[in-house]
């Protein structure tokens, strides 16, 4: 009976010792207690990472699709820096997962990606991202050669992203439906012309437009078109959502459904119907897209078809217009807790004016502005040829645009559902117009108010 | 000499208990760590604001704002209503369904494992696949149900998913699917401890199949219903991963429940506070149901 009672005991307190001993050997990497090879072996790796640095970079593009290329190319000419991507999907739940990562202090990314002002501007003010002043100069990177000074949001005065993505939004049209139809690719139009335009697409089954709900809808393509800088903010600070373009836009649209020319709201939601595939698989004859479908427009395999496509540029309020409502993306960041922060501003400066080059193919233009139009076309387009009217693409990818801009983001998620939570009830026909704007104006006055106390 | 045993005896005991103690302290340390903390630290947070990426440093005081506010959430409302369609119907659809097929199930001699195993299938697959299946299924131009519909003759069969007045009942019928394969099984094992004289002596007397089912069968189920009732609520109760795959709360928030309420704020407008104030609130009610079960269950006891 005693025997058995301290066999016990040691069994659990040998239990425990383990436990203790494992979790403290991951959190500093340097046990005392075990075995004597296994100390050996963490010694030498130390020394080994002694003249190594190694970089983590989070980014949301698969792996195959660029970045692999890209930091094969970098860790190649440089064995002191070796640098690896861990890819975080871009959604929710991903963007959770960076946030952590970020918090965390082992295993911290040293740079990182943020897709869109919203994501960005959080991760700003709690501190995350380091000031990349100083290191720019440092590192003797002419921001204003390759991205252009304007087109980097400052906060306070200081840098704290860098833009390595140019998105340009696009119409990508079926060229043998446009023909069918004996109409002309617009080169300078308005969305009332592509509303028409939409119509004469629509054929027997095919739709003559897809517009994905509730991500790319008109009010706030609309709102964004006449209010490129922060459109969801009017002059007081409250919301813009009260504004005539607003308005404009949930009528288009709706006239949309209404004429039949795009396949139903809630059904485009509950099939999660994506833009390409609708255009590629003969759903929808024109899609509004951009060059970040320029993977699919590419894929023969998955998307076999027999018509081109031809690109036109986003339709606009007027005619002569000339506002993308894509713009500069994927926003580079150095982690402030990063123990190698000259480093990682070492690799930044190289990806963006020689290394983003590998991401063309996959559809993604540098924000350099030297970067050659001739060439990245080829690029894009690959071996593609038979599937691209390259000349359309060409004109699209030349115009001179200008970019939204958004500095604020006040509740910006929440007004972005509100937004689509009224156009959603104005389009299946629950609410007038006019009840719609006025309660879409309320909500998004009232979320701002509550954010902002 | 009487003391001195139990003193020895005590301290044996004890010992024994330590032992115990130790033994299960991996699990209890994990218990601690990742349970009772992570509960205690969101009733904190009930009274706080919190942004989370800003570390601990993030969490300021905010009073009662989380809880005053929770009266002027128009969507708390309607996730209410929801939840509790969801649950009234979802739970003796499932219930009465998993009944019927165990008593048609048992009655077959060969086959019994194997029909068991493929109802019970749905249940141990993962509700993720499961959803994106359905939701094949339910597409309201070229699904097979739809298209089954119209091949026997319905001109305009419901829009499933992208109907404000059948996502929900869509999302009904799929769930209890995936609950039958459970209440199925267990009410096959209480079909096999009622005693076989029980039929036979009712039916000596002259009582028929459909007498015997609801004057023996289901009064003597009732431990089981009872326990099947209590999980399922609770279970229900807290319908999220088919939510999020299928519809995301709409069309015109006809599917919004309290759990994808509260993941939307917790993480699309990252109000931590007022998420935990939610979670909170729907613990309370299922705690509530569930202990009015349990009262209910000791009166129903007392019968037997």
């Amino acid at each position: 009976m005693r025997k058995s009672m301290l066999l016990m005991m040691l069994v659990g307190v040998l239990a425990l010792s383990t436990i203790l001993s494992a979790c403290s050997s991951s959190s500093n990497g340097k046990t005392n207690t075990g075995g004597n090879g296994s100390e050996t072996k963490e010694q030498t790796t130390e020394n080994a990472t002694d003249k190594v640095v190694k970089l983590k970079m989070w980014g949301g593009v698969p792996e195959e699709s660029g970045p692999g290329e890209v930091v094969a190319n970098w860790n190649a000419n440089n064995p002191g820096i070796q640098v690896e991507y861990v890819r975080y999907v871009n959604d929710d739940s991903g963007n959770t997962k960076l946030d952590t990562a970020l918090i965390s202090n082992t295993d911290a990314p040293d740079i990182f990606i943020s897709y869109g002002e919203t994501y960005f501007n959080r991760r700003m003010h709690a501190g995350m991202t380091a000031s990349m002043d100083e290191l720019i100069q440092k590192t003797g990177f002419d921001v204003e050669a390759v991205i252009g000074e304007d087109n980097v949001i400052k906060h306070d005065g200081q840098i704290f992203y860098l833009p390595a993505m140019k998105q340009i939004s696009m119409v990508l049209i079926n060229q043998s439906a446009l023909t069918a139809a004996g109409e002309q690719l617009p080169s300078d139009w308005t969305w009332d012309e592509y509303v028409a335009l939409a119509g004469k697409l629509t054929t027997g089954n095919v739709f003559g437009s897809f517009i994905e709900a509730p991500g790319e809808i008109l009010p706030k393509i609309l709102l964004t078109l006449s209010q490129p800088q922060d459109s969801y903010y009017d002059a007081e600070g409250l919301s813009s959502f009260g504004s005539a373009a607003v308005q404009k836009g949930m009528q288009l649209q709706k006239q949309l459904y209404d004429e039949k020319s795009m396949i139903s709201w809630p059904e485009s939601i509950s099939n999660n119907l994506k833009p390409y595939s609708e255009l590629f698989t003969g759903q929808a004859n024109m899609i509004l897209g951009g060059t970040h479908l320029m993977r699919y427009v590419k894929n023969k395999e998955e998307f076999p078809r027999d018509f081109k496509v031809a690109f036109a540029p986003n339709p606009q309020m007027e005619k002569g217009g000339k506002v993308n409502i894509a713009g500069f993306n994927d926003l580079m960041s150095i982690n402030s807790k990063s123990a190698n922060k000259e480093e990682a501003m070492a690799f930044i400066s190289w990806y963006l004016t020689e290394g983003n080059t590998a991401m063309i193919p996959g559809g993604r233009i540098p924000t350099n502005k030297q970067a050659d139009m001739d060439k990245l076309v080829e690029l894009f387009v690959g071996e593609a040829e038979d599937l691209i009217d390259v000349e359309s693409l060409k004109q699209v990818l030349s115009i001179d645009y200008v970019f939204p801009k958004q500095v604020k983001s006040v509740a910006y998620a929440e007004l972005t559902k509100i937004l689509s939570e009224e156009s959603e009830k104005y389009m299946m026909n629950a609410q007038p117009l006019d009840q719609t704007m006025e309660r879409v104006k309320a909500r998004a006055d009232q979320a701002i108010q509550a954010e902002s106390k | 000499m009487l003391n001195k045993a139990t003193a020895r005896l005590f301290r044996e005991d004890m010992k024994e208990n330590i032992a115990g103690y130790l033994f299960i302290l991996p699990n209890l340390l994990g218990v601690f760590f990742f349970i009772v903390l992570p509960l205690l630290f969101s009733l904190y947070l009930v009274f706080m604001d919190w942004d989370y990426l800003k570390g601990f440093g993030g969490l300021t005081f905010a009073g009662l704002d989380n809880i005053i506010r929770m009266a002027k959430d128009e969507y708390l409302g309607r996730a209410l209503i929801n939840n509790a369609v969801f649950t009234a119907v979802t739970v003796p659809l499932a219930m009465v369904m998993g009944l019927m097929l165990a008593v048609v199930i048992n009655r077959f001699v060969y086959l019994k494992n194997m029909l068991r195993t493929i109802f019970f299938l749905p249940y141990v697959s993962s509700l993720v696949a499961v959803s994106i299946v359905w939701s094949v299924l339910y597409n309201s131009r070229s699904g097979p149900i739809n298209s089954f519909l119209r091949d026997i003759g319905i001109e305009n069969p419901p829009g499933w998913l992208a109907s404000p007045q059948w996502a929900l009942i869509a999302i009904i019928i799929l769930v209890a699917w995936t609950y039958i394969g459970y209440t199925l099984v267990l009410y096959m094992a209480g079909l096999q401890g009622i005693p076989k004289d029980l039929y036979e002596a009712a039916s000596i007397d002259g009582a028929n199949r459909t007498t015997q089912f609801f004057k023996i069968t289901v009064p003597m189920l009732k431990p089981t219903s009872f326990l099947i009732a209590i999980t399922l609520i609770i279970s229900t109760f807290q319908v999220f991963a088919v939510i999020n795959v299928m519809t995301q709360g709409g069309p015109l928030n006809s599917t919004m429940v309290m759990a994808y309420h509260i993941y939307l704020q917790a993480f699309q407008y990252y109000k931590m506070g007022y998420a935990a104030t939610l979670s909170w609130l729907l613990f309370c009610m299922i705690f509530i149901v569930t202990l009015v079960q349990w009262r209910s269950q000791k009166k129903w006891q007392q019968h037997f």
